[in-house]
Parts: structure tokens; C-alpha cells; sequence
């Protein structure tokens, strides 16, 4: 089984005027790009060159700009060139599709998808990041036909809650055939739909710590504020600090 | 003033975890902006056009009596209740307002910061003719998932909705008596609010409802007595203020603190009284309780210090809670006018012609801190 990394492209609409014709993997995180500590967190289960997805539109400059920075990688930007590119790989082969959109804040949570995909290689596998609200738990006022209170449901989230904010890392089989027709994803949780109504039988892992979503500002600055807090507790390494998170 | 109308203030809290937060102070009296929290649900209600309030406070009833003297709103009456056994929401309020004769009942969550229309609420609940309305706030989620109607802990009753729950028993608000009252045919509806309503769960939250509170505070047009205005932040007239130092608002600055050389303050924070920031120092993003000292060149980023807290020279605390009346004491602390008996300039707050860095933080972030700090912050 080899493991061919896959990056989406997002842009940074979501930031308004700011993030305009910019995209995620070229943002800052700490001292590197962001596209960079994929790369890196890649390189942990393959030395095998990413493919970086990109939009039709995707301008000179964005696919200079990536190439500076992942000098290995294939920057695609149409069907038929995704479709070539997956023409080389064996069907025992597996795509580790990562949606930048979706940040795991530990770096090993890969390693927890490919442990658990070696057990069922024929099964897609994606890293999901489930919803999580304040104290573990959610309150739900359920309102009948006429806009009556029927009831108030509260939901304690290892248990009742179901729903997930988001998907970081999928990896699916070659065989599957899900990328080679030329479709390009614009995310993972559409991936994971394509796949199910494909009849490819999938299964989700759950993300062991946080997962930040980095179309938004504050999780953008929460997932550099970790960073900087890491290297920061890195440095003092040995010496005193009173952190001792509450939260 | 409605005598038809009064008003059920419950500030039971469950410690979700036994965290160094939750030892602090019972949580309605947590200083939000140098106030007690449940200070702001009676501000709320007085300005309802609401002048009876009972509090349902239980084993908190003396702590809250002998604190809450003075933040009660001119014209309010304030009672107790104390249940001897638990008597879950639905059975506190019962029995508090079976000591009342009045035929509406505003119950509020004493650790939330209550932003509803209070006289539209009590409107729409009269016109619908309900039992029981139910503030919700809908909150809206990613990932193609359907939105919540989020309960926000304030509700409006009937008598006759409290007067089905039995005189004893554990007896809950969302697991019994909505459902009795559905069951019996009566109407329990929803209010919308616009925005969700900021309530203190835990560290995290605190934090974020301290933000929201210094930050409304200061873009507010009124400046609170004895405060004054500078750039984006509120300094008390007998705060301390030196020269060199570096404030950036929205920041909240009590009387007697003292903002030593070269620190460096950045909001949203809140000061208490007779804190002192020794010189170097930096605290940012922090609430500081009262007479607590960040030593020379400490860090306090994302903290919550209480009473009498020390932070040493040179120590760093991020996202910590941290208890008071530590035993050391620092040399920062030693060298601090306060502590020496050196005289306080006076008057204590000086305004410095300019040598001061009172900054203001951009628009963007005042946009951020509000979208992000009532919401889960990091999290999705």
C-alpha cells in the first residue's frame, strides 16, 4: 500500500476583503506556511510528493507561489490532469485527502486514520471533528407544527450528540475510483457524501483532540496563538511555568 | 412599575469539574467589570419596569445577602429563598412564588448577562396568552447541520403554569414541567432574541463574558462615575497610570490600581481595585480581581488572577486561573508604592500629556472578539 497525499484548495473569502484571491495553504501559521506543516505532518506517514488541488481559476502567480513552497508537489488544476495523474497509481494505493479548512491541532492524528484504515484497506476512512460546545453539553427547544414548545432536549455530547463540525483527513482507496473520473472536491464532507452515494463504505474516525476551522478569523488566530503558545512552552522547557489550563 | 409582575432570579450552578475556577467564588458573584455578575439580570429587570425580585440561591443565600448590598437597583426589593431540601429550577421557583401574589413571573439566570427586550418579551408573553415562554436564541451551525433553538435560561411564567408543580420534590423546568404543561394543553411558546445571551459556565466563558462586558462598557456614549476616558479604555480617577506604560483598549482600570513603568496592558482586560501592575510587566486578554500584583516583567495572557494574587517577577502565566494569597511575595511587589507605604501620586490617576500609549484596537477586532467570545472560541 502506498499513500499519496492530497491537498484541497479553500480560499479565504470568509475573511471578507482581506482574504480575497488568497488562499488557506499559502497562510502564515506561526513561522511557516500552512501548506508547510501539512507537508510536514505528511511526511510522518509518506515521503511520497502531494498533489495540491486548485481551482480552474487558479492564477500564475498562486501556482508559482505553491510550487516555491512544495517544490515536490503536482499543482492540479484541471479534470483531465487529475485524472492522469491517478492513471500511474495502483489500485492498492490509497489517497490521504487533507482539507486544510479542517485543522487538527495535534500533529498525530494521522497516524491514529492510517492505523485504523490498515485494519479495513477496502473502506474509506475519514478524521472527523464532532461539534462541542461549552461544559460537554447542548440545549434544543423542539417546537411543534403550530410553534409550540413540544419539549426541550439536552444533549450530552460523548453520548447523544451526533453531528459533526467537520472532516480534516480522508484517505480512500484508489480503488474506489472516487477521484479518477476527474472530480475535484471543493471539500471533504462533499467527498464523504460522494463517496456514500457511490456505494464506497466509509467509516469515521474521530479526531483525538481539537480540530480548529480555519475559515474563520478567531480560529485562524487560535491555531496561531497555539503555535506561538507551543514554541514559547518549548523554550521555557525546564524552567518554571505556571500554566495550568482550566479550559 | 407592575405590581401584576415579579421576578425569579436562580443562581444554582453545577461545578461541571472540580477546577480551580469553580473554588473561586460562587459564580454570581464573580466581578464582571468590577460588578457582581448577578448585578447585571437585577440592572435588567429594574429597567424592565420590574421591582419585586426573589433569589433562589440556596446554600449561596448568605454569601450572596452580605455581597450583593450594595448592587441592588434603586426601588428594587430583593428576597431570599432557600429550599432545605433540593427542589430542582421548576420547585424553587414554585415556592418562591407561591410567596408572591403576582400573576407573571420573569425567571432569569443569575449567571447571564440577560440583553433581551425585557417590556417586548413580557408583551408578546401577555399577547400569545401562554402558560410559559420559553427565550431561545437560534444558533445557526456548519456542516449543512440544522440550526438549535438554544434555551438562554430566562422564561416567563404564569402563576397558574407554577401552580401545577407539586409543593415537593425534585422537580425540573425542561424535564417536568414543560411537559406536564404540554400534556395538559396549555401553550408554552418561544421568544426569539437576536443574539445569544453570555453566561458563565466556566473559565472560558467567563472570560468571554468579561470581554463582552468591558468591551460594551467602553464603546458605550455613558461613562460610569468616577471613570475617564482614555482612547479606548476606562481608567477610574484614582487608578495609577504611569507614564511610560502602554495601554491597549478596551481595557477597565479600577480605583487604586496601579499601572507601574513600562508595563503594558492590553484589552480586553479589567483591572480590580488596588491591583498593581509592576513595571515591565505585561497582562493582556486577562481579568485581575482585587489587590493582586503582576510582578516585574510577568506575563499574564488569557488569566484569570483573583483575589490577592501574586505573580512573581519574571513568571509567566498563560491561559491560567490562579487563586490569591499566595505566601511569596516579589520583589516587584515589595518595590510598589502600595506596599512600601511610598506615597500614591495624587491625585492618583495622572494624565501624562501625550507620554501614555493609550491605544485603541481596530474595528475588526472589536467585530471578532464579539462574534468569537460568546461562541465556543477555539472550537467549532
Amino acid at each position: 500500500m502506498r499513500v499519496w497525499p492530497v491537498f484541497l484548495y479553500s480560499d479565504l473569502q470568509s475573511l471578507g476583503r482581506a482574504g480575497q484571491g488568497r488562499s488557506l495553504l499559502g497562510l502564515p501559521l506561526g513561522s511557516e506556511l500552512l501548506v508547510e506543516r501539512l507537508r510536514r505532518r505528511v511526511r510522518a506517514i509518506t515521503q511520497n510528493p502531494p498533489m495540491i488541488l486548485s481551482p480552474v481559476t487558479a492564477t500564475a502567480d498562486y501556482v508559482t507561489a505553491m510550487a516555491a513552497v512544495c517544490p515536490d508537489a503536482r499543482i492540479i488544476c484541471k479534470r483531465d490532469e487529475l485524472s492522469d495523474a491517478l492513471a500511474g497509481y495502483e489500485l492498492s494505493d490509497v489517497l490521504l485527502v487533507l482539507d486544510p479548512r479542517c485543522f487538527a491541532v495535534r500533529d498525530r492524528e494521522l497516524e491514529t486514520l492510517i492505523r485504523q484504515f490498515s485494519a479495513e484497506q477496502q473502506i474509506a476512512h475519514h478524521l472527523v471533528a464532532f461539534e462541542t460546545g461549552i461544559a460537554g453539553t447542548k440545549e434544543h427547544v423542539d417546537v411543534d407544527a403550530r410553534g409550540f414548545v413540544r419539549s426541550v432536549h439536552r444533549y450530552y455530547e460523548p453520548t447523544t450528540w451526533p453531528f459533526i463540525a467537520g472532516v480534516c483527513a480522508s484517505l480512500v482507496p484508489v480503488s474506489t475510483g472516487a477521484l479518477a473520473s476527474g472530480f475535484i472536491p471543493t471539500s471533504l464532507l462533499e467527498l464523504r457524501q460522494f463517496l456514500v452515494a457511490r456505494g464506497v463504505s466509509s467509516r469515521d474516525v474521530t479526531l483525538e483532540g481539537r480540530a480548529l476551522d480555519l475559515t474563520k478569523a478567531h480560529g485562524l488566530l487560535a491555531a496561531t496563538e497555539q503555535f506561538v503558545l507551543r514554541v514559547a512552552e518549548e523554550r521555557s522547557a525546564g524552567q518554571r511555568s505556571p500554566t495550568h489550563p482550566d479550559w | 412599575m407592575r405590581p401584576d409582575i415579579s421576578s425569579i432570579v436562580l443562581t444554582g450552578t453545577y461545578p461541571w469539574a472540580n477546577t480551580t475556577f469553580d473554588k473561586l467564588l460562587p459564580r454570581p458573584l464573580m466581578p464582571v467589570a468590577h460588578r457582581p455578575l448577578i448585578s447585571y439580570a437585577l440592572s435588567w429587570l429594574r429597567q424592565g419596569g420590574i421591582d419585586r425580585v426573589a433569589i433562589c440561591a440556596n446554600r449561596e443565600t448568605r454569601a450572596l445577602q452580605s455581597r450583593l448590598v450594595h448592587h441592588v437597583p434603586s426601588g428594587m426589593t430583593l428576597s431570599y429563598f432557600e429550599d432545605p431540601m433540593p427542589r430542582g429550577a421548576a420547585g424553587c421557583i414554585r415556592d418562591a412564588a407561591m410567596a408572591d401574589d403576582a400573576t407573571t413571573f420573569v425567571v432569569a439566570d443569575g449567571n447571564t448577562i440577560p440583553i433581551v427586550d425585557l417590556r417586548e418579551l413580557v408583551v408578546n408573553h401577555r399577547a400569545s396568552g401562554a402558560a410559559a415562554t420559553v427565550v431561545v436564541h437560534s444558533e445557526s451551525r456548519g456542516s449543512g447541520n440544522p440550526g438549535l433553538q438554544v434555551p438562554t435560561g430566562i422564561y416567563v411564567f404564569e402563576r397558574r403554569a407554577l401552580e401545577t408543580v407539586p409543593g415537593r420534590g425534585f422537580y425540573d423546568i425542561k424535564e417536568h414541567l414543560i411537559p406536564r404543561l404540554r400534556r395538559a394543553g396549555e401553550k408554552v411558546r418561544t421568544f426569539s432574541t437576536r443574539s445569544a445571551i453570555p453566561r458563565v459556565m466556566n473559565a472560558q466563558t467567563y472570560l468571554a463574558v468579561c470581554d463582552f462586558v468591558v468591551d460594551h462598557l467602553v464603546a458605550a456614549q455613558e461613562v460610569p462615575d468616577g471613570y475617564t476616558r482614555m482612547g479606548d479604555s476606562l481608567v477610574h480617577c484614582q487608578a495609577y497610570v504611569a507614564g511610560d506604560a502602554t495601554v491597549v483598549g478596551p481595557v477597565l482600570i479600577g480605583p487604586g490600581a496601579h499601572i507601574m513603568s513600562s508595563a503594558t496592558v492590553v484589552g480586553p482586560s479589567s483591572l480590580g481595585r488596588d491591583v498593581t501592575v509592576a513595571s515591565g510587566a505585561l497582562v493582556s486578554r486577562s481579568v485581575v480581581w482585587r489587590r493582586s500584583i503582576i510582578g516585574e516583567r510577568a506575563v499574564a495572557d488569557r488569566c484569570i488572577l483573583s483575589d490577592d494574587t501574586i505573580l512573581d517577577t519574571d513568571e509567566r502565566a498563560f491561559r491560567t486561573v490562579m487563586a490569591g494569597s499566595r505566601a511569596s511575595v516579589p520583589e516587584a511587589a515589595a518595590a510598589a508604592p502600595r506596599q512600601t507605604g511610598m506615597p500614591v501620586p495624587a491625585p492618583a490617576f495622572r494624565l501624562s500629556s501625550g507620554a501614555n500609549r493609550w491605544l485603541t484596537s481596530p474595528p475588526w477586532a472589536r467585530m471578532w472578539r464579539r462574534d468569537a467570545g460568546l461562541a465556543s472560541i477555539s472550537l467549532f
